[in-house]
């Protein structure tokens, strides 16, 4: 489900403007409008904390197809572009220690081909609680690569020290991943 | 209200004036934080944290507010959309203690979502930290999200937290460089119509 990338027409002086030309500004219009954005979250919890998470079961809304229940570990980008993301994890661990972070593979059509793995980046680490209030880690940002149709991000989370930490959704916020679509 | 612009479509030799005035709505619209919703609050004020009670902070003053959503406490949607909402919250931390807080955001449907019951309730975009053995200094935290639910007029968002030790909420008191330091706030903007 690609949505079309609007071209802006140039109109130099003493051009006249032709109907196509007005639709392409429409177009633009309504590519903005409409442009891709998804949320996702653990409605389920009991995940434990893996590399990367497989905890998104639950799809929120998605305008560009970018969450699949067969790959319920990403979020994957239909639509080229730059992207501002938000993650975060909720747990009750036992004290645990516990971090994570985001991550960028490349899928067929990044000119780096597919399956390079970005650098981590936006990594979030806590103490993690087993009583109320309980521990949530965040993270949020513009992604600093441009992604291409197939490129995929992941939340990528780990215990430190300590038991074993799942996610947790019994009264509180629960984990979430979200994507929007920033910039050609 | 902010009104969702209708995009146009143009036809051969099209003068509709009208035409170009919805285009020129839709890119103001996009472009222009004077017509689509955006909001800054904030407090001046510190509020006394009750341990482990469930506080719901109220940001009574306004940088900019162009849908009028600020209600006071937080925000009382008025345009349906989907929404990106953030909030800055620092906490005093007494050193040598353990101390732990979390802070969300709430929903509250109103009676025009289609989605949720009026009345019901929805946490999402929460942030949780753990201090201990530090110097007497903030615990700031910054939850972030898009709300998952699609939101209508009446819809009402709120920031909440809880601690499980009695505490200060900080505000910016210009005393020092690790507490006290920036003032709570809660931001939002229209990411796109429903």
């Amino acid at each position: 489900m690609t949505l079309t990338i609007p071209a802006v027409p140039d109109l130099p002086a003493g051009h006249v403007v032709t109907a196509d030309e007005m639709n392409q500004l429409s177009s633009a219009a309504t590519f903005l409008l409409g442009k891709p954005v998804v949320h996702v979250h653990d409605g389920t919890g009991g995940y434990a904390f893996a590399s990367p998470m497989l905890c998104w079961d639950t799809k929120d809304f998605d305008t560009d197809g970018m969450w699949s229940s067969g790959n319920k570990d990403r979020l994957t980008v239909q639509t080229p572009g730059w992207y501002k993301f938000w993650a975060g994890l909720t747990t009750n661990g036992n004290g645990s220690s516990v971090e994570f972070f985001m991550r960028s593979t490349t899928g067929s059509n990044n000119p780096q081909g597919s399956g390079v793995n970005s650098t981590s980046n936006w990594e979030a680490a806590v103490v993690a609680s087993a009583a109320s209030p309980f521990t949530s880690m965040t993270v949020a940002g513009i992604w600093p690569y441009y992604l291409y149709a197939g490129d995929f991000l992941t939340v990528r989370a780990s215990t430190v020290s300590g038991a074993a930490a799942n996610t947790y959704i019994t009264g509180v916020s629960p984990s979430y991943f979200a994507m929007e679509w920033v910039s050609s | 209200m902010a009104i969702i612009p209708a995009v146009p479509s143009f036809a051969s030799n099209d003068s509709s004036l009208a035409n170009l005035q919805s285009l020129s709505y839709a890119v103001s619209f996009l472009v222009d934080m004077s017509v689509r919703p955006i909001w800054h609050l904030y407090t001046g004020s510190t509020h006394a944290v009750t341990a482990n009670t469930v506080t719901t902070e109220s940001f009574p003053l306004v940088v900019y507010d162009n849908d009028l959503v600020s209600d006071g406490t937080g925000v009382t949607i008025q345009t349906a959309g989907y929404y990106a909402v953030e909030t800055a919250l620092d906490f005093l931390y007494s050193a040598g203690t353990s101390q732990r807080t979390m802070a969300w955001f709430q929903l509250t449907a109103g009676a025009n979502n289609p989605n949720l019951t009026n009345g019901t309730t929805k946490l999402f975009g929460g942030e949780g930290l753990t201090a201990s053995n530090f110097t007497t200094e903030d615990l700031a935290m910054c939850p972030a999200d898009i709300c998952p639910y699609a939101l209508y007029p009446g819809d009402q968002l709120r920031v909440q937290y809880n601690s499980d030790t009695a505490c200060t909420r900080e505000t910016n008191l210009n005393n020092s460089y690790i507490s006290g330091r920036f003032t709570p706030n809660f931001t939002g903007r229209m990411v796109r119509p429903v």
